[in-house]
């Protein structure tokens, strides 16, 4: 074999090779054309806490594409996720509360996509095209005339939750060794490619970091977390914010879930051939019921998280954001098909999106040119994408 | 081989490369809307005749239609650029506080555009130099004074007026209206608030509906294009004559010029949106090159526009420049 398709070969067998090339090349050309500013903390930092919402929202429309399925509708309940969770705390409901009541909110209207998916047969592209204008109409009659809810207007001092130091610390422990337990079943298993091997110990350094640095500076002292500053606050003093830390850790929890655990097979199975996945005894309807569930879950954790930096919420928030990602997973090598993806080639899809945003804004484009790049990327993405996969 | 072609694609980025022409000021616009609306254009052609004049670099950064989420990440941007100056709007300012702060540490001036910061003066003000927009409370009262003014050379008396809200909760109307009340309340006129929708033929119903229960009242400030719209098409069902009911109105259209020239309208007032986008660049300009700023605001508007003026308008209009 010639050392060219021995190259190709190996690209064909991991879905995100595409996009990490993609990445690189654009990385480089962006770092030729503005030397001084790109690499930069401040542009990098620029990039990624722009990408956390949109990355974490890619986490749901990859499960979905995987499994064969199409989500038009998660801007629309990220907008309703977000309402339903800022309504909530400026009515004094307790922080924790009104979290739970926004993720709810996001879960049900993932279970209605779903539910409507499996009842009617309908593709899921007319669903959620539906169910994406249908939300979209409760923030625009809920929140009247293109105003905005705003955080401030009802209080000045960010949400606090006072936690006793030693409940947090145990919870904590056990969180640890749960981590280091699970992470050492799957260390020692079999056919372990290195790739998994990597996600893990950076998901749990990530973890291992949270932990310490949340704790060890108070040891049993009660515990004070600033509920905006948890979810998207700045890192220190840098720029970098802490929903880049989210954006990664769900990535890499999702990841490992989908290469590692039954319900990943299943998802894979469902998209690549349903009739096939059937007769081995997988739930197919469920499998897809579950990954819209999780897309409206995610879209409502990532609004929150949205709403954490911004504080406040108005009619349109998460219009067009759909399109967005979906262009950034297909750029990472997931196809619209279903049977094949990657979580960590949506990650590098996205975070490549920011990336030309940010990039085109250094080299003095406006920046509206940079829809008409993310195009022309993708299609160039899926045009390599099918000429490697040929050779699987 | 590949090595020359390393180092030809470098040298081609080089020759691209900014720094490597001579050093010209940029500035960054970063607002809640842009192209896709067109009174977003006029500001932006304001904004690129400005930069034409100082030979200065300018970048307009928003999403096309309306977000006030990406707001933060492009002045993110703008930041890492190394922007001269920005200009801001400020529908929503803690969305871009910490952006705008950090921005204001880096010693970038920033100027606020068209939609002022509402908390400027007190002790939650932004870092922000000063303000270049409309004053839509002094709009209202400019209004109002036109109204008292036709009236008095028609030889009539305003008996009572109304004011359609379209947009119930909107700061900017809301500052609209209190203006024009203000100056009938120190007279003793009552003004009458009647909350329509952006729905011309309802809101048309509605006012039919108001007229019918208050027949006295013979002047009405509607506070946008649409609104006016539904007042020309309640006169026009009831076949009320011209200057029968006194009308004034926010905002400019085709129908409300033509309704000026037809003695329908008194008088409409304007932001004048192409000063927003041409001053910011010229004080940005200034203030980087001579250190100069201003004390206070600068006032887009209220602008009037009635029948002495009209026509000239409705051509600047066609060209972009109102």
């Amino acid at each position: 074999m010639k050392p060219y398709d021995a190259i190709r070969t190996r690209l064909a067998r991991s879905p995100e090779a595409g996009a990490a090339a993609g990445f690189s090349v654009i990385f480089l050309v962006f770092a030729l054309a503005t030397p001084d500013t790109f690499l930069s903390h401040s542009a990098i930092s620029s990039i990624l806490n722009s990408q956390a919402v949109p990355g974490i929202l890619a986490i749901g429309i990859t499960l979905l594409m995987i499994s064969g399925e199409f989500d038009l509708s998660v801007g629309s309940i990220l907008g309703v996720s977000s309402l339903a969770f800022l309504y909530a705390i400026v009515n004094g409901v307790p922080i924790l509360l009104a979290a739970a009541i926004g993720l709810i909110v996001g879960g049900m209207l993932g279970l209605i996509n779903g539910l409507l998916l499996i009842s009617t047969g309908i593709p899921s592209f007319i669903i959620t095209l539906g169910t994406m204008l249908a939300y979209r109409a409760i923030p625009l009659t809920a929140i009247s005339g293109g105003r905005i809810i705003r955080y401030a207007d009802y209080s000045r001092e960010s949400p606090v939750l006072e936690v006793p130091g030693l409940v947090v610390f145990i919870f904590a422990l056990a969180l640890f060794f749960v981590v280091l337990w699970i992470a050492r079943d799957i260390w020692r298993a079999r056919n372990q490619s290195v790739k998994s091997k990597i996600l893990l110990v950076a998901a749990f350094f990530c973890f291992a970091y949270l932990v310490f640095e949340a704790l060890l500076p108070y040891p049993l002292m009660p515990i004070k977390i600033d509920f905006f500053d948890a979810l998207n606050g700045r890192i220190g003093t840098g720029n970098y914010r802490t929903s880049i830390l989210w954006w990664i850790g769900l990535t890499s929890v999702f990841a490992i879930a989908l290469s590692q655990t039954r319900f990943g097979n299943a998802v894979f199975a469902t998209g690549g051939n349903a009739q096939a996945a059937r007769l081995q005894g997988i739930h197919i309807d469920r499998v897809r019921v579950t990954n819209f569930v999780i897309s409206g879950f995610l879209a409502a954790l990532a609004g929150i998280i949205q709403v954490a930096r911004l504080k406040s919420v108005d009619p349109l928030r998460g219009t067009g954001l759909e399109l967005e990602v979906i262009a950034a997973v297909v750029i990472g090598g997931t196809l619209l098909t279903g049977g094949y993806g990657s979580l960590i080639g949506s990650a590098i899809g996205t975070a490549l999106t920011g990336m030309l945003r940010t990039g085109l804004v250094l080299m003095q484009v406006p920046s509206n040119a940079f829809r008409g790049a993310i195009g022309a990327i993708m299609i160039a993405a899926v045009v390599i994408n099918n000429f490697v996969r040929k050779e699987r | 081989m590949i090595i020359r072609y390393v180092l030809a694609l470098f040298f081609a980025f080089s020759c691209l490369h900014p720094a490597i022409a001579q050093e010209r000021y940029k500035f960054a616009f970063v607002t809640h809307g842009g192209p896709g609306n067109p009174f977003w254009n006029v500001v932006i052609k304001g904004m690129e005749d400005a930069a034409r004049r100082y030979d200065v670099d300018v970048q307009w950064l928003s999403n096309p239609t309306f977000s006030i989420a990406d707001m933060p990440n492009f002045l993110d941007d703008a930041i890492a650029n190394k922007v001269n100056g920005i200009g801001i709007t400020c529908p929503d300012p803690e969305a871009i506080r910490e952006s705008v702060e950090r921005a204001h540490a880096a010693g970038i001036p920033i100027i606020v555009l068209n939609t002022a910061d509402p908390n400027a003066g007190g002790d939650h003000a932004l870092p922000t130099q000063f303000y270049v927009g409309a004053s839509e409370y002094l709009g209202g009262q400019s209004n109002a004074k036109a109204i008292l003014a036709e009236a008095e050379k028609r030889g009539i008396s305003v008996q009572r007026a109304v004011c359609p809200i379209q947009e119930l909760g909107h700061s900017g109307l809301e500052a609209r209206f209190a203006g024009f009340s203000s100056i009938f309340r120190e007279r003793g006129i009552v003004v009458d608030g009647l909350t329509i929708s952006n729905d011309v033929e309802q809101s048309a119903g509605l006012l039919r509906d108001y007229f019918l229960g208050h027949p006295e009242t013979n002047a009405i400030a509607t506070l946008g294009p649409l609104p006016a719209d539904a007042f020309y098409l309640f006169v026009e069902e009831e076949g009320k004559e011209a200057g029968e009911i006194l009308h004034v109105t926010h905002d400019t259209s085709t129908s409300i010029f033509d309704h000026i020239r037809r003695g329908y309208t008194v008088q409409a007032v304007d932001q004048q949106p192409y000063l927003q986008g041409y001053l910011t660049v010229s004080f940005l300009f200034l203030n980087n090159a001579y250190g100069l700023t201003l004390a206070q605001d600068v006032l887009t508007g209220p602008f009037a526009i009635n029948a002495t003026n009209v026509d000239r308008i409705a051509r600047l209009v066609a060209a972009g420049y109102r």
